[in-house]
C-alpha cells in the first residue's frame, strides 16, 4: 500500500468532517430518563418462592408417607443391617449379604447380594437349589423370624413357586455377583427388626424392618 | 449498544448501589458537552449522514447514562462510548440495508450543497471508496486515520484483538487503494455520495 494511499485518506476523512462543529450540531444533551439502570425484576416475587418452598417439603414428606422413596429412618436402618458372611460352598467363596429389607405395601421385601470371592479361572458358581425349599431352585427356603417366634415364609404365587427370584440360570463367574430377592406377605403387627434365615448360611440376627 | 452492555458488569445476584441520576446525569453531561463533537464525525464517517450521526451519539449517550452504576470503570466512559458509536452506526447500517431490499429507493438525505462543493473531488473519491469496503475495514481505517487511535485502543473499541487490528487495516488500505485504483482517478458524481 502506498504512503499516497494513506495521506490521501487521512485527508479525505479530515475533509469529511472539517465543516461539521459545535455551530453545524442541532442536538442538545440528552434527556435523561429519570431512572438510571432498568431494575431487574425478580423472576418471582418472595411470597410465591415461600409457597414453592413449602410445595417441596410437603411433596417430600408426602412421598415418605406414600413409599415413594425413603425416610431418613430407612436410611439410618440401611446403616443398621449385618455384614456379609463368606461361605464356601464346593472350595468356591461366596460372599452373601444382606441388602435392604423393607416394608412395602403389604409385603416385606427381602434383598441379598452374592458375589463370587474366587479368581480368574475358578469355575463359575451357581446358587442352584441351596437356599430352595424341598430342591426348588428359588429362594423358597429363606425365612424371617420375629422376636415373639412367629416364622414368616415367602409368599406362595402357586402350588411349587414363591414371589422370589428364581435360581435356575444364575452361574457366577469369578468376582461377580448379583441380587436375589424374596418377598414376604406382612402380618397385621410388622415386627421393627426380625432375624434373617437362609439356609446353608448363618443367620443374620435382628435386621431392622424399613418401613 | 450490545457491546456496551457486554462490557459493563453486574448481573441479577450483585447488590448494585441505589442510582444516583445528578451525579451521573452530571457526569454525562460533562463527557457530551467534552466529546460530542468527537464522537458526531466518528459516526459520519460511519453512517456519512450528518442528522443519524447525531442520533447514533444521542443514542450512545443515553445508553452510557442508564447504565451508568453498572460501568466497571467511569474512568473508563469515553472507550464505552466509543464502542457504542460503532455498534449503534453497524445497527443503522444494517437497517438501512434491510429497508432497501424491501421499500423502492428514495431520496435519501444527502449532503448539503455546501458540504459537497467545499470537498474536493479527490476526497470525494476517497470517501466513495472507503464507503465500498468492508464494514469492519472501514471502522478500524477510519479509528485509525481519522480518530488517530493506537492499536489498542481499536481492539478496545471494536472487540478485535490487536493482531486482527493490524491485518483488518492492512487488508481496508489495500481493498481501498484498489478501488481508487480502479476508478482511475476520476472526478465523482455527487449522486454516488449518497449514504449507505
Amino acid at each position: 500500500v502506498s504512503r499516497e494511499t494513506e495521506d490521501r485518506l487521512r485527508s479525505a476523512l479530515q475533509a469529511r468532517t472539517a465543516t461539521m462543529g459545535e455551530h453545524t450540531l442541532t442536538t442538545q444533551a440528552p434527556q435523561y430518563p429519570t431512572t438510571l439502570v432498568r431494575q431487574r425484576q425478580p423472576l418471582l416475587p418472595r411470597w410465591a418462592w415461600a409457597l414453592a418452598a413449602v410445595a417441596v417439603v410437603a411433596s417430600i414428606v408426602a412421598g415418605v408417607l406414600l413409599g415413594a422413596h425413603s425416610s431418613s429412618t430407612a436410611k439410618e436402618n440401611a446403616a443398621k443391617l449385618p455384614p456379609a458372611v463368606t461361605q464356601t460352598f464346593d472350595s468356591t467363596k461366596v460372599q452373601i449379604a444382606v441388602t435392604s429389607l423393607s416394608l412395602r405395601g403389604k409385603l416385606i421385601h427381602l434383598e441379598l447380594t452374592a458375589k463370587n470371592l474366587g479368581v480368574e479361572g475358578d469355575p463359575s458358581w451357581s446358587p442352584g437349589t441351596r437356599f430352595g425349599k424341598s430342591s426348588d431352585y428359588d429362594l423358597s427356603g429363606v425365612y424371617l423370624t420375629a422376636s415373639d417366634g412367629s416364622r414368616l415364609t415367602p409368599t406362595p404365587v402357586s402350588e411349587d413357586e414363591c414371589l422370589c427370584t428364581s435360581t435356575i440360570s444364575i452361574y457366577l463367574k469369578a468376582q461377580a455377583s448379583t441380587t436375589l430377592s424374596v418377598n414376604f406377605t406382612a402380618p397385621s403387627k410388622v415386627p421393627s427388626k426380625v432375624d434373617v434365615n437362609v439356609p446353608q448360611l448363618q443367620l443374620f440376627p435382628d435386621v431392622p424392618i424399613s418401613k | 449498544m450490545t457491546r456496551l452492555r457486554r462490557r459493563v458488569t453486574g448481573g441479577y445476584a450483585r447488590p448494585t448501589p441505589p442510582p444516583d441520576p445528578p451525579t451521573a446525569q452530571r457526569v454525562v453531561s460533562n463527557l457530551f458537552a467534552q466529546h460530542r463533537v468527537g464522537l458526531t464525525r466518528l459516526a459520519l464517517l460511519l453512517v456519512d449522514d450528518e442528522a443519524t450521526a447525531q442520533d447514533v451519539v444521542q443514542e450512545a449517550f443515553l445508553g452510557l447514562y442508564r447504565h451508568w452504576q453498572q460501568l466497571s470503570d467511569p474512568a473508563s466512559a469515553l472507550d464505552y462510548l466509543r464502542s457504542a458509536v460503532l455498534n449503534i452506526s453497524r445497527s443503522v447500517l444494517r437497517r438501512r440495508r434491510t429497508a432497501r431490499a424491501y421499500v423502492p429507493r428514495h431520496e435519501s438525505p444527502a449532503r448539503s450543497a455546501e458540504s459537497l462543493a467545499m470537498m474536493r473531488a479527490e476526497h470525494r473519491e476517497v470517501l466513495v471508496a472507503l464507503q465500498a469496503i468492508g464494514e469492519r475495514q472501514r471502522e478500524v481505517l477510519v479509528l485509525r486515520y481519522w480518530a488517530g487511535l493506537s492499536e489498542a485502543q481499536i481492539a478496545n473499541a471494536t472487540g478485535l484483538s490487536a493482531g486482527a487490528v493490524k491485518s483488518t487495516a492492512s487488508r481496508g488500505l489495500v481493498a481501498l487503494e484498489r478501488r481508487l485504483q480502479a476508478a482511475g482517478g476520476g472526478s465523482v458524481a455527487p449522486a454516488q455520495l449518497e449514504p449507505r
